[in-house]
């Protein structure tokens, strides 16, 4: 696996005059979990499609584990890269267990793999995601949050080297949004690249490795925690005045929003 | 992947053996009954009683080629066909027509008994084949043409004629029929009588210059009201009654809806209606009243004929009695 | 595939409906069969029937079957049944394939207006050649007009009324000019508007069936395998590109064979509505969500509803045959009306 699972250069996407991503260079080596952060429309969830391959960039490559996204196959990306998005319908009549095992799709005609494998991959991602109570129960009559935690699931059970992750806490309650973080974390742990668009300046305060701040299509910073979250910075891009303290049992800094 | 290739092997194999059926499977057999007896009809006596005949051949319009042996067991297609097999005597032989036949009444009481095929246009072959026919005959009105190939794969002699729509066309039909049934000299015989009754007709009717226009509207209740233009029948009994046909005038090719606007063009003196559809309709009043009937000088001048459909329409045996009757009401006072 | 797996298994709650589901259809189907083969207006008896058949295959059990036996049976009530049996199987399987591509349980061939489309290319056809004309210009026209439906479907992509109202608006565009050529046509060779928009299985020979099927296997098996594809479509187009599928060709390949499928059998016997509608809906309900059993399932279903709507089409009023298509919207017309009225399908 080369040392940079994910490479983004001179990144530009624009549709007519709208320019949603400018100039953006990104990379991501296995083992980080790197937290986007931004305001509304500073270009988070097109950074990610433009990262997964779903939008073809108007300037710019990307590079998944070598493979550029531009010109791979499908089948080829399904195996180096799998995603969470806001965009899955809600009428889907298979069972959570049925959708979970649609995440081992990709290696179907893969020789290497067996039913086992993929089994335990399902059975191993519905318990790390709390989601094992659900797997008889049909997938559309799960609530907004159980659906979530069922896709991210059936994202686990896909089991790629890089891991795109787009506002998977946003519907979650507060336990499960924390069981969700600490469980991507353990993914970057075992050596995946998981890049994770949060709304949560917290949550990307503990858990993050690294974060990248976006704004109007840009990046504005990029670096560790302590590193991005100033409050002169983050009060300019959410147009809101922030103030930044120490979190008062773990290592990391506490963003707060205050008057004025 | 198993599954798949069982299939797919189940799949090919299936298509052979069809394309192997679909080639042999429905080529014509004609069934030729034994011509054990020949016929011997005298050259006055009007009607042939056998029903095996001498073995001939016939090429109809669709140009197959049927050999016919066997009349004794005839199921017709067409109204006019039904009427000149029973002119010519045969009528016993018939077990089967189609379900507009109304004439002559033992044709009719087959009609009401069920023994009918239904629609000609769209035959079932087994509502067809229940009668057990030894000979099928029709007009080129008649089909699907699948089924009439299903007719023959099962060996029925089935031949279809050429549709006549002129009077000319009468003797045609008449002589062609009576070839078939191998009646040659009784078909003669009825052609010159009919063709006579014609002629005198058509002298009547000369004898007035006023070439009135005459359009034909084909009623049949509310929904259906047809004008009726060239090509059909009904052309050639008002062209043979010396008038203008003036739907055919105005360029009405076949039957067409009745329009206000088509019967505006054609303006006819006189329209004739069939009896039945007429009266189911409700009458000369309802007529009446349908846009753009009263406009026409018919209309204003109320002059509407009515006729059976068949006796009108069909250009078979009862045409000169038809035409004559015609001339004689469009002309009052014509001859004697 | 993981299906094997026990978490997986254990979660599927209509393996006990699929197995008494499979003897019953296929019981259903060899009872049609016999109906089909011994009953109707000419009167052959069974022991004749069985004759004809034991001939064919070259058993000597029987007495001579009658010429008229063997006509009757084996030269068109035979091809008939057949015909029936593959373009009901079909009907019913592009039905379940649609429905998966679009998601959208109202999808039904016909009304998204791909019937109606075929039968203008099966129109022409039959007037330049008969039969094998009629179903050659069908595959064509119906092609195209599956394409159509996709660049509807991509505009109103998000509801699911939308798509359907602009294919029924279609398809009665479509309906008016298959009209127009059937008026403009020769009556003599052109069947008429009735048979192309009502379907009938009247004229069935083996040649209607040799043509048709070749085009029905073809493209059935295509369908059939995508099977699995279906299922992961089912999580939407964005989830199922990341999972590796190529939606647009999937979608492009299934339409086209769907589309000829379609065409194939509306030149053969014309629309014959509901059909894809009816059968899919039924047959989910019993073997779930799953396209490798439902499509299976309304392959087989679908042959025996049409065999089935083409006997009571047969028997019902003799010697007049009903279009098979009447039969099957008058099923299928209440059942439809009343799927409108639910809020979900499950």
């Amino acid at each position: 696996m080369p040392e940079t699972a994910v490479l983004a250069e001179s990144l530009t996407y624009r549709i007519g005059d709208a320019v949603l991503v400018s100039n953006v260079h990104f990379d991501a080596g296995p083992g980080a979990l790197i937290a986007v952060i931004g305001p509304n429309g500073a270009g988070k969830s097109t950074l990610l499609d433009l990262l997964a391959g779903n939008l073809r960039p108007s300037e710019g490559r990307v590079l998944l584990n070598g493979i550029d996204t531009g010109t791979a196959l499908p089948g080829d990306l399904a195996l180096a890269r799998s995603m969470l998005t806001q965009r899955s319908p809600v009428e889907i009549p298979f069972t959570a267990a049925q959708v979970v095992a649609m995440g081992r799709f990709p290696y179907r005609r893969d020789d290497t793999n067996t039913s086992e494998r993929d089994a335990a991959a399902v059975a191993e991602a519905m318990e790390r995601t709390d989601t094992t109570q659900f797997a008889a129960r049909i997938y559309a009559t799960l609530s907004g949050g159980e659906r979530t935690r069922v896709s991210l699931a059936r994202v686990f059970a896909q089991d790629t080297p890089i891991v795109l992750l787009d506002e998977p806490t946003t519907a979650l309650d507060v336990a499960h949004e924390e069981r969700i973080m600490r469980e991507s974390v353990q993914l970057s742990r075992r050596q995946r690249a998981v890049i994770v668009v949060l709304h949560d300046l917290n949550a990307a305060a503990v858990h993050a490795d690294q974060i990248v701040l976006m704004s109007q299509g840009a990046v504005v910073a990029r670096g560790r925690p302590r590193e991005v979250l100033q409050e002169t910075i983050l009060s300019d891009v959410y147009a809101q005045k922030m103030v930044v303290v120490d979190h008062p049992f773990r290592d990391c800094p506490l963003v707060l929003t205050a008057d004025g | 992947m198993n599954r798949r290739t069982t299939l797919i092997a189940l799949g090919i194999a299936t298509t052979v053996v069809l394309a192997a059926c679909t080639g042999d499977a429905d080529t014509t057999t004609t069934s030729s009954a034994t011509p054990a007896e020949t016929t011997t009809s005298s050259p006055t006596t009007s009607s042939p009683t056998t029903t095996l005949i001498d073995e001939q051949t016939f090429v109809g319009a669709d140009g197959v080629e049927t050999t016919i042996g066997d009349v004794s067991r005839i199921v017709s297609l067409n109204g006019d066909l039904t009427e000149i097999i029973f002119e010519l005597g045969l009528g016993d032989n018939v077990v089967g027509v189609d379900v507009t036949t109304t004439y002559p009444p033992e044709a009719a009481a087959l009609n009401d008994q069920g023994a009918t095929v239904g629609f000609a246009q769209q035959l079932a072959p087994e509502a067809v084949l229940r009668f057990e026919p030894t000979l099928v005959i029709g007009d080129q009105q008649v089909g699907p043409p699948e089924v009439i190939e299903q007719l023959r794969g099962a060996g029925v002699p089935v031949v279809i004629l050429e549709t006549q729509t002129t009077l000319d066309g009468v003797e045609t039909k008449i002589l062609q029929v009576a070839e078939i049934l191998g009646a040659p000299d009784a078909g003669a015989e009825l052609a010159e009588r009919v063709m006579g009754e014609i002629d005198a007709a058509r002298e009547l009717a000369a004898a007035d210059d006023s070439d009135p226009r005459i359009a034909y509207v084909y009623v049949r209740g509310p929904q259906v009201l047809l004008l009726f233009g060239a090509g059909m029948p009904t052309q050639g009994m008002i062209e043979g009654a010396g008038a203008i046909d003036a739907g055919a005038e105005t360029g009405v090719f076949g039957p067409v809806a009745m329009t206000p606007e088509a019967l505006l063009a054609a303006a006819p003196a006189v329209i004739v209606l069939p009896e039945a559809g007429l009266a189911a309709l409700g009458g000369i009043e309802t007529f009446l009243e349908i846009p753009g009937v009263a406009k026409t000088p018919a209309g204003q001048n109320d002059a509407f004929i009515a006729y059976d459909e068949a006796y009108f329409f069909n250009l078979g045996p009862r045409a000169g009695q038809a035409l004559d009757e015609f001339v004689r009401d469009l002309y009052p006072g014509i001859g004697g | 595939m993981t299906d094997s797996s026990e978490l997986v298994a254990s979660a599927d709650p209509y393996a006990s409906r699929r197995r008494w589901f499979i003897p019953a259809v296929a019981l259903g189907l060899l009872a049609a069969a016999w109906a089909a083969l011994s009953l109707g207006a000419v009167a052959v008896p069974a022991g004749e029937v069985l004759g004809v058949l034991a001939a064919k295959v070259g058993v000597d059990a029987f007495e001579d079957p009658s010429q008229q036996a063997e006509a009757v049976v084996w030269g068109i009530r035979m091809p008939r049944l057949l015909l029936a049996f593959a373009v009901g199987a079909t009907l019913g399987l592009v039905g379940g394939v649609l429905q998966g591509l679009l998601r959208n349980n109202l999808a039904d061939p016909h009304l998204l207006g791909i019937g109606p489309g075929a039968a203008i290319g099966a129109a022409i056809g039959s007037a330049a050649g008969g039969v094998q004309g009629a179903i050659a210009g069908g595959v064509a026209a119906g092609v195209i007009t599956a394409f159509a439906v996709r660049l509807l479907s991509k505009r109103a992509s998000i509801d699911p009324t939308m798509i359907i109202l602009s294919g029924v608006a279609l398809a009665a565009v479509l309906s008016a000019w298959v009209g127009f050529i059937v008026f403009a046509a020769d009556r003599s060779t052109v069947p008429p508007i009735e048979f192309w928009l009502l379907g009938s299985l009247t004229g069935s020979t083996w040649r209607a069936l040799g043509t048709a099927f070749a085009f029905l296997f073809i493209t059935s098996i295509i369908m059939l395998s995508s099977a699995h594809l279906l299922d992961v479509m089912g999580l939407g187009e964005a989830d199922a590109r990341h999972l590796g599928i190529d939606v647009d060709l999937v979608l492009t390949v299934l339409l086209i064979a769907a589309g000829a499928a379609v065409g194939a059998t509306v030149g053969a016997v014309g629309v014959i509505a509901f059909v894809g509608l009816l059968v899919p809906f039924v047959v989910r309900r019993v073997t779930g969500p799953s396209h490798r059993s439902l499509l299976f399932g309304a392959l087989a279903s679908g042959a025996l509803f049409v065999a089935a709507a083409d006997l009571v089409a047969r028997l019902l009023i003799q010697p007049v045959e009903i279009p098979v298509g009447l039969v099957t919207a008058a099923v299928g017309g209440p059942v439809f009306l009343w799927l409108l009225t639910r809020r979900r399908d499950a």
